[in-house]
């Protein structure tokens, strides 16, 4: 907390010490005068990425972390993009992976911009930022090289595509990337991915709450609200990491019955479900508008998870969508199967990350002397 | 629904604008009326039923009370009305509350009850809204004001949805002869009404939402925590409840302004109070005003020599603790600011009967200081049975605040200390002059209105997203 809380305080000293004495009234020239301000200030606001105007953001904070790792990590060899939610937040040490890659030949630069809830927009909206924040000429020496997107796999996101926006803590940073475009996008992905209504009412309740959050969430991403809640200049140079080992286990978290329940699935799986991701589509349909330009390929990654509904729907995804690495073969599996390794059904710990990390390194480097 | 969310703009864009577009009361009171309800339906639908009970009750009991011949069975009209009020408050206020007491009560004597409390949700703002109604019967009773026969226009005073849910608490005197006579337009009401609106938002969304996410978590877990971080949390709460409260006021009143009516202020700069009792002249003053009128003065006030009076006075600040919550941290603090008006009140009486001379000017300032400092430091200190989440977290609270005291604070890394305290600071010393200072006056309402815009831009900018809610919602 700085200075910055003296504009605030400013702002009150004017509102109190100022006395009305109109007995005129002005209707519609205050009101032209008040749409005037506020046209002015959206205006402005709309020239300022919003990755720039929500400094003190995670999603920021992440980003400016990624492009500082990136800068040091020198040119050439090709930039591979991972994004994702919590899963690929705690099983893959991007620097780890970079490091692998290298060792074994390819130069491959590691941009890791996952974050925990981060749903399909907001790892687009990471992914422009990233572009954005490179300014022009990194970014167009970046443009040059090979640039690879690798995307997470994981049922609720790819199902839901505003999944856990309904929790107030992912509600309250929406606003961070849902400027009108984002929130359109949403809107059609959440419309696509979900069953017809049986009638006006049951639609109307089901859409009222999903499309007042999202003009909530619009609104205050063009209005800046919360830019400089934490009023404090420091972190505007604050970066987060986005690779975090997880210790322990979760709460409740049984091991040994969900190991089970794993190797007996494997055993024997039935017949594969399909899964229907219209919602999906619809958000990938525009990251690929908005991103498109900037990759030269795309792949989905399913990170290695023992809860059996996880890998099944990888493995779904795979059938259905095609360009998928993973998830591990019940022999690599094996290597997973330790206590140690899990946080909770589809978490690795710090260890069981070290492993997730160095499998989707081989993955990555079969495909790569398959692709290059 | 809460004045700082979207749905309120969207409600006071349609209610504003109709109530003045229809030319008379007969059609701008049930307008009011179906707002009042909407406006509290908005958070749980289904306690609009309470609220319609309520009016209907008031509106029954004021003719029972005013249709009774003056004397005894007025007077046991009017008990008898104010006892159906208070049981309604109490089933949804104290029932629960009640049960554990008892029950853990019990339990300290090794008998279990097997009571188990009902889970009772509190409506908000019943609290409120029950005690206008009491006023009123209490004023119609008193022949202080005529009973009012209308239905409408008293379900519009007791349901106004401005000051509905967190007061400030209107008297009937002061609300019912506004709604007798039609309102007229009055654009230096409306203006003063945008004003107090956005200062309010200001008070609200910018400070006391900001130090709320700063403090909660100390609150939340105090054990462990450095005596500077506990220190923080306790300054933290000492402004946030102010802007909190004081914002809320602010805009009720505000919003009561546009629709051309008034509502008596509930804060005139507390933290400036250099006693108890002026604290309290200026604290929540339309609550002080009716513990006075309603409780104090009928169990005798200070009529009845000084022990009595102070009996009276522990009596009224006990329930007033009782009436913002149901736990023994509110008796604990309203017993202490009653203890501690009783000691100022002895003080003065000792101080006049001695006839001290007057002391030098620097002498009164210096007197004036201390004087402040430690009625702030008491208010201060009472806030922690306040804000505790239990009787034990207060404890842990009071002994870090000890060790911070004698220097052995530690630290308190990242805490929001500019906001802690230059907005408190600003409000009580300089805010408080606007009252007596002219100000700078606008006479151009396109000028009002892009000071108000950019005010209102500025709140967005530094306010948190998420609501947040008033803290006075709960009581």
């Amino acid at each position: 907390m700085d200075v910055m809380v003296l504009v605030p305080v400013l702002a009150m000293l004017g509102v109190a010490f100022v006395r009305f004495d109109c007995a005129k009234g002005r209707g519609l020239a205050c009101g032209a005068a008040v749409v005037v301000v506020f046209a002015a200030f959206l205006g402005v606001r709309a020239m300022v990425p919003d990755e720039a105007l929500f400094f003190a953001s995670e999603a920021a904070r992440k980003v400016r972390g990624q492009i500082r790792l990136f800068q040091k990590a020198g040119q050439g060899g090709g930039v591979l993009l991972l994004t994702g939610s919590s899963v690929a937040t705690h099983a893959c040490d991007s620097r780890q992976l970079q490091k692998l890659l290298r060792e074994n030949g390819a130069g491959t630069r590691v941009v890791q911009l996952s974050a925990q809830g981060a749903n399909h927009f907001e790892r687009t909206f990471l992914m422009e930022a990233f572009f954005r924040g490179l300014g022009p000429g990194a970014r167009d020496a970046l443009l040059a090289e090979n640039v690879r997107h690798l995307d997470e796999v994981f049922n609720a996101y790819d199902k839901d595509p505003l999944y856990l926006m309904d929790r107030e803590q992912y509600r309250a940073r929406a606003k961070v990337y849902l400027s009108p475009d984002y929130a359109l996008a949403a809107w059609r992905a959440w419309r696509a991915g979900r069953a017809p209504a049986e009638s006006f009412r049951e639609e109307l309740r089901a859409s009222l709450p999903v499309a007042s959050m999202l003009a909530d969430r619009m609104l205050q991403n063009r209005f800046g609200v919360g830019a400089f809640s934490d009023m404090n200049l420091r972190l505007l140079d604050k970066r987060a990491d986005a690779f975090f080992p997880l210790e322990g286990s979760k709460g409740g978290f049984d091991y040994r019955a969900t190991a089970d329940a794993f190797r007996g699935d494997l055993a024997g799986r039935p017949e594969k479900s399909v899964p229907a991701v219209p919602g999906w589509r619809t958000a990938r349909d525009f990251r690929k508008a908005r991103t498109g330009a900037w990759i030269d390929s795309e792949a989905w990654v399913g990170f290695p998870a023992i809860e059996p509904h996880r890998r099944a729907w990888q493995e779904s995804f795979a059938g259905v969508v095609g360009g998928i690495i993973g998830p591990p073969s019940g022999g690599e599996m094996e290597a997973f199967l330790d206590a140690g390794n899990w946080y909770d059904g589809v978490h690795p710990t710090g260890r069981g990350a070290e492993l997730s990390t160095k499998w989707l390194a081989r993955e990555l480097l079969r495909e790569f002397g398959v692709r290059q | 629904m809460i004045f700082n969310s979207l749905a309120f703009l969207c409600f006071a864009l349609v209610v504003v604008p109709t109530f003045w577009a229809l030319r008379s009361d007969r059609w701008r009171h049930p307008l009011l009326f179906a707002a009042n309800f909407v406006f509290y339906g908005w958070w749980d639908w289904r306690f609009t039923g309470l609220l319609l009970g309520v009016v209907v009750m008031s509106w029954g009991c004021g003719l029972w009370v005013a249709g009774s011949p003056a004397g005894g069975r007025r007077r046991a009209a009017l008990l008898w009305s104010c006892a159906f009020q208070l049981a309604v408050l109490g089933y949804f206020k104290y029932t629960d509350f009640f049960i554990a007491s008892v029950r853990s009560a019990f339990a300290g004597f090794g008998v279990e009850l097997g009571w188990t409390t009902l889970n009772i949700i509190l409506p908000a703002g019943v609290s409120f809204y029950i005690f206008q109604a009491i006023s009123y019967l209490a004023s119609v009773s008193a022949g202080s004001i005529p009973v009012e026969r209308n239905f409408l226009r008293l379900g519009v005073y007791l349901g106004f949805f401005p000051h509905l849910v967190a007061g400030p608490i209107i008297r009937a005197h002061q609300f019912l002869p506004q709604l007798a006579s039609a309102r007229v337009f009055d654009t230096a009401l409306f203006w003063e009404g945008c004003r107090k609106f956005v200062l309010g938002f200001l008070y609200k969304t910018v400070f006391a939402d900001n130090l709320a996410a700063a403090i909660n978590p100390i609150w939340a877990a105090p054990n462990g925590r450095s005596g500077a971080e506990v220190f923080g949390a306790v300054l933290g709460f000492y402004g946030q409840i102010y802007f909190d409260f004081a914002g809320y006021s602010l805009m009720a009143i505000g919003a009561a302004n546009w629709l051309g009516y008034t509502i008596p202020e509930n804060f005139r700069f507390p933290y400036l109070a250099a006693s108890v009792v002026d604290f309290w002249r200026r604290w929540h003053i339309s609550l002080s005003l009716w513990l006075r009128d309603y409780l104090y003065i009928p169990l005798g006030g200070n009529r009845l020599g000084e022990a009595r009076r102070f009996a009276n006075l522990m009596a009224t600040m006990l329930l007033g603790g009782l009436w913002h919550g149901a736990s023994w941290n509110f008796v604990l603090w309203g017993g202490l600011h009653g203890a501690a008006l009783s000691v100022n009140h002895i003080w003065s009486t000792r101080r006049e009967r001695a006839g001290t001379r007057p002391p030098s000017v620097a002498g009164k300032w210096a007197g004036v200081a201390a004087a402040w400092v430690l009625t702030q430091a008491f208010v201060m200190a009472c806030w922690v049975p306040f804000r505790a989440e239990s009787f034990g977290d207060s404890v842990v609270i009071f002994q870090a605040l000890a060790a911070f005291f004698i220097g052995n604070g530690g630290s308190a890394a990242g805490f929001p200390w500019m906001l802690a305290v230059v907005p408190i600071l600003a409000d009580t010393f300089l805010v408080s002059r606007s009252e007596s200072t002219r100000g700078a006056v606008i006479r151009k309402p396109v000028l009002g209105a892009l000071l108000l815009a950019l005010a209102v831009l500025t709140a967005f900018l530094f306010m948190r997203g998420e609501l947040v809610p008033f803290i006075y919602f709960q009581f």
